[in-house]
């Protein structure tokens, strides 16, 4: 599976555990998960929107117009009540899974060839 | 000066994006503070101011692909809404159902609960994807009567009320002509409003109008006098209630679909299907002339609409064309 592919599946809940952190607008968001994965995340900026917007429908995460320290305009997401519980559970799922694949990979770690 | 790579880059998203232009506006002024923060970082990060304008715009990707994915995310409704859809369908279902299609205190209490729910929905001008059905039968009313004066202007709605199959008292017959004259008026606003923004959603405010249409003009070729209750003009029930809830199922899949070009596919193909069979329903006489041309104007008002923009810019060719063509004729 290509990193694009894993990131497709867990964007929600990265998008949630950042906004858990505090409110942040879209480029910073962008900026936050490259800092933070550095670099790792090749976000695709363009499918950032679609994803807040569907987010924001569904009542997970809530965004305002604020001033930027650097006073510009910019829609700030919130994250919501309902946005904290299924972070909650999809961090749950996200262990198990990992602790899961980890049990597998560790037993048959492979050589490369030459 | 104006940065004419982004201009040209908003303008695209603008155009594909179908959406109320308040909360367009919004999202557009969203992407273009996310542009220029991007290009400022770049510049901060010593690329050229140029370079990193247009490295921005690469990183955001294809306006017209964004422009679909915002679409796609603002129109999708959810289970809860879809059951809120389809209720007037159900409704107007059941007046049938129950033969109460004659029954006046009960079609006025349909017509108020439905014209109350679209008005609540409308009033301040956001309304919810749900709520279109709502308003298509609201607007039916007006509509039809209008084309029952059409058809027959001297047998009409005001003779039937007085002396025909439905007596009733003058200040009824006051009430529906100011429930006749607001109608139109919202009818024409929000109509106009409306398909500015996207016609889709005119057109599933507008599919049961050819079916109740087309009850109407068999209803009138078959009693030109009126003196038959309506429900009884034009066949047992049981089929009209199946119609209504194919209409019903249409519209809850229309909503349910996600990309553009799949719900008008999905819309003419499935609309032409259950109208037909509401015409084969109706079986009186399918050579009818009424009834042939509701079928083309359906289809004539539902093509329009979809090419509507097409259509205009082959005009404005045309027009750019001949203008160059006698300019160069003048010299």
């Amino acid at each position: 599976m290509s990193q694009q592919e894993m990131l497709k599946g867990n964007t929600e809940t990265l998008l949630l555990s950042l906004l858990l952190l505090e409110p942040m607008y879209g480029y910073q968001i962008v900026k936050e998960i490259n800092s933070r994965s550095s670099g790792y995340f090749d976000f695709k900026e363009g499918t950032l929107y679609p994803a807040l917007h569907r987010m924001e429908r569904e009542g997970l995460i809530e965004g305002r117009w604020q001033n930027t320290p650097g006073g510009m305009r910019r829609r700030y997401y919130y994250i919501t009540l309902k946005g904290r519980f299924v972070l909650s559970d999809r961090q749950v799922e996200w262990q198990r899974f990992s602790r899961a694949m980890n049990s597998v990979i560790a037993r048959s770690s492979v050589q490369p060839e030459g | 000066m104006v940065d004419s790579r982004k201009y040209d880059y908003v303008s695209v998203l603008s155009r594909h994006i179908r959406l109320q232009p308040g909360k367009k506006k919004e999202i557009i002024r969203e992407i273009e503070g996310h542009l220029e923060d991007k290009a400022s970082d770049l510049v901060d990060r010593g690329v050229r101011q140029e370079a990193a304008k247009r490295l921005a715009l690469q990183q955001m990707g294809d306006p017209v692909a964004l422009a679909r994915q915002i679409q796609e995310v603002h129109t999708s409704v959810g289970l809860k809404e879809m059951g809120l859809a389809v209720i007037p369908h159900f409704l107007i279902a059941g007046l049938v159902a129950f033969n109460l299609c004659d029954n006046i205190p009960a079609v006025a209490v349909a017509l108020a609960l439905i014209g109350g729910v679209a008005w609540l929905n409308w009033r301040q001008g956001n309304p919810s994807i749900w709520s279109y059905p709502w308003l298509g039968f609201t607007l039916a009313a007006p509509a039809i009567f209008l084309l029952m004066l059409v058809i027959s202007p001297d047998k009409s709605l005001p003779t039937l009320l007085e002396g025909g199959a439905y007596p009733v008292s003058m200040t009824l017959i006051l009430l529906f002509w100011g429930y006749v004259a607001v109608a139109l008026w919202v009818m024409i606003r929000i109509v106009y409003r409306v398909v500015g923004n996207d016609w889709l959603l005119v057109a599933i405010s507008g599919i049961p109008i050819p079916l109740l249409t087309a009850w109407v003009l068999v209803a009138q070729w078959l009693d030109p006098s009126w003196q038959t209750p309506l429900a009884l003009a034009v066949l047992p029930g049981a089929p009209w209630i199946l119609v209504f809830l194919s209409i019903a199922a249409i519209t809850a899949a229309f909503l349910k679909f996600g990309r553009r070009h799949v719900k008008v596919g999905h819309l003419l193909i499935s609309t032409s299907i259950a109208i037909t069979i509401a015409y084969a329903i109706l079986l009186v006489n399918y050579h009818l002339v009424p009834v042939r041309l509701a079928v083309a104007g359906l289809m004539a008002i539902l093509l329009a609409l979809a090419l509507r923009k097409p259509l205009a810019s082959s005009l404005r060719v045309l027009h750019n064309v001949l203008h160059t063509t006698m300019h160069l004729m003048g010299k």
